[in-house]
């Protein structure tokens, strides 16, 4: 049995809204259908993680005030990751979070777990609605899932036009419950495990729970000229600490490592962000430029600079130059060890992701129309990430260790509208 | 921490207040919208690339959302 294009998208549309429980339309129809797909590699230095992705999103309007859009996403991760601990002066042996594998690490080098593996699929459909001629209504609904980690939400928001279509104001609110099962059960946090890292579980699964608010506003200034400005506020609750992640207990005086503790974090978190971004547009060519403040509760600050221009070349090709500048504070609780003769604390967590660092981006992409209305792309994207690599924190022999090896990915894109 | 969220709280409804009534008088027409309308304009951009890159940040990050929903969506972080 062939399926054309066309009943295949009509099969999908109808099924996306039984989903999200709207009235189906006619899809029999003139409909046409926007779609966009990409592949995507993500490849860090020292054969680290590796990352491939594939995604393709679909978009159809019904008459004027109707949007339907769906999207999928297959990723399969490999690779080694720092499971938290720090280099020794003399060699680890660590098990694997299954309790299948040990893996050896040489004096001085930073502990990797190379056993990390996983592939996930998610996918989301979203439809917007026309209530007024100014006000629409959207709402959508999304499910992700990997061997460990299950997550599905919902999201909904209104926008409403001003001031003869310069002006919209813009809010919403989103719900996402996710279920974690870690490999080999949740292990026993801040307790020590004995060298060799062997794990003692507590349970096979654990929750957690994340509503987002957002608000904003976009506004033409002038025929060039566009801003938007937005507000978010997020509420997290639950599991939110790094099963895989464990920290160095060590020796007061020397800092040699003498045991192993799982990581904890607090089971709530409060986050905030400012996003301004502005558009302009010479005759032919755009520049983007955007800012990011955001702030929590665990005392994480963050500042994301982006600027991207968009240049057009020659044979109705556009070329994408791109610079990101990020750097964030460390949460309060993150530390590079524990003490061993010390009381344990009650939240730690040595993930560099929690702690302060600086990361630069550079990309280009270039992209050019292509049969009927299609759009081919290639974008390249190098990523460095850098923190302390001797941070205040560090006793003994640590202060003679890279504790923050500095980490870059390449990540090279392709990309096919129709 | 409560105040610093205050100011900023205040400064965002203040600068929306202030576009949305003092700069009433911003914007175009309808027929100057020529350049407003081409495809690099729009703040949506392409889904799949937002998705690549919001992903990636997300995992080697501590910070997300802004443009978007914060969220979660994968147990990469």
């Amino acid at each position: 049995m062939q399926l054309s294009k066309k009943s295949v998208c009509s099969a999908l549309a109808i099924g996306a809204c039984a989903l999200l429980g709207t009235a189906s339309p006619s899809v029999a129809g003139s409909a046409t259908w926007e779609v966009d797909t990409g592949v995507s590699s993500y490849i860090e230095a020292d054969d680290r993680i590796k990352v491939v992705e594939f995604s393709g999103a679909a978009k159809t309007s019904f008459g004027d005030d109707q949007t339907l859009k769906l999207k999928i996403t297959v990723d399969t991760i490999t690779g080694a990751s720092p499971n938290g601990a720090t280099p020794s002066s003399r060699p680890q042996t660590f098990t694997s979070p299954s309790g299948n594998t040990k893996y050896d690490i040489n004096p001085g080098d930073t502990p990797l777990d190379p056993t990390f593996r996983d592939s996930r699929l998610a996918a989301s459909a979203g439809w917007e609605q026309g209530i007024t001629s100014m006000l629409k209504g959207n709402m959508g609904l999304f499910a992700s899932t990997e061997t460990d980690h299950l997550s599905a939400g919902l999201n909904g928001g209104l926008s409403l036009d001003l001031n003869n279509r310069n002006t919209t104001l813009f809010a919403g609110l989103s719900y996402e419950y996710g279920k974690v099962s870690p490999v080999g059960g949740t292990p026993r946090a801040m307790m020590t495990t004995g060298p060799g890292v062997e794990k003692t579980s507590t349970g096979d699964s654990e929750s957690l729970g994340i509503a987002d608010a957002l608000a904003g506003i976009t506004q033409t200034l002038s025929r060039r000229l566009l801003t938007q400005l937005n507000y978010s506020y997020s509420q997290s609750g639950g599991y939110l600490t790094n099963p895989y992640k464990v920290l160095s207990a060590v020796d007061a005086t020397t800092g040699e490592t003498i045991d192993y503790v799982f990581e904890r974090r607090p089971d709530s978190r409060t986050r905030q962000s400012v996003f301004w971004r502005l558009k302009y547009s010479f005759d032919q060519d755009v520049v983007d430029l955007s800012y990011r403040y955001m702030w929590d509760d665990w005392e994480i600050n963050s500042h994301t600079v982006t600027l991207k221009y968009f240049l057009a070349a020659p044979n109705r090709s556009v070329l994408e130059p791109y610079l990101r500048f990020y750097t964030q504070t460390a949460a309060y609780f993150h530390r590079s060890s524990v003490i061993l003769a010390d009381d344990m604390p009650q939240y730690a967590s040595a993930d560099t992701r929690l702690g302060k660092f600086d990361a630069y981006s550079v990309g280009l992409k270039y992209s050019t129309k292509g049969w009927r209305s299609s759009t081919m792309g290639a974008r390249l994207e190098f990523y460095a990430q850098k923190g302390e690599d001797h941070p205040q924190d560090a006793i003994g022999v640590q202060k003679n260790m890279d504790l923050y090896p500095e980490a870059s990915a390449l990540v090279a894109q392709l990309f096919f509208s129709f | 921490m409560k105040n610093k969220t205050v100011v900023l709280l205040a400064s965002f409804v203040v600068l929306t207040s202030f576009m949305v009534t003092g700069c009433s008088s911003l914007g175009v027409d309808p027929w100057d919208r020529d350049l407003l309308a081409r495809p690099a304009m729009s703040l949506e951009g392409n889904p799949v690339e937002s998705a690549f890159s919001d992903k990636m940040y997300f995992s080697r990050e501590a910070s997300s959302g802004g443009q978007g929903f914060a969220g979660g969506g994968c147990g990469c972080n």
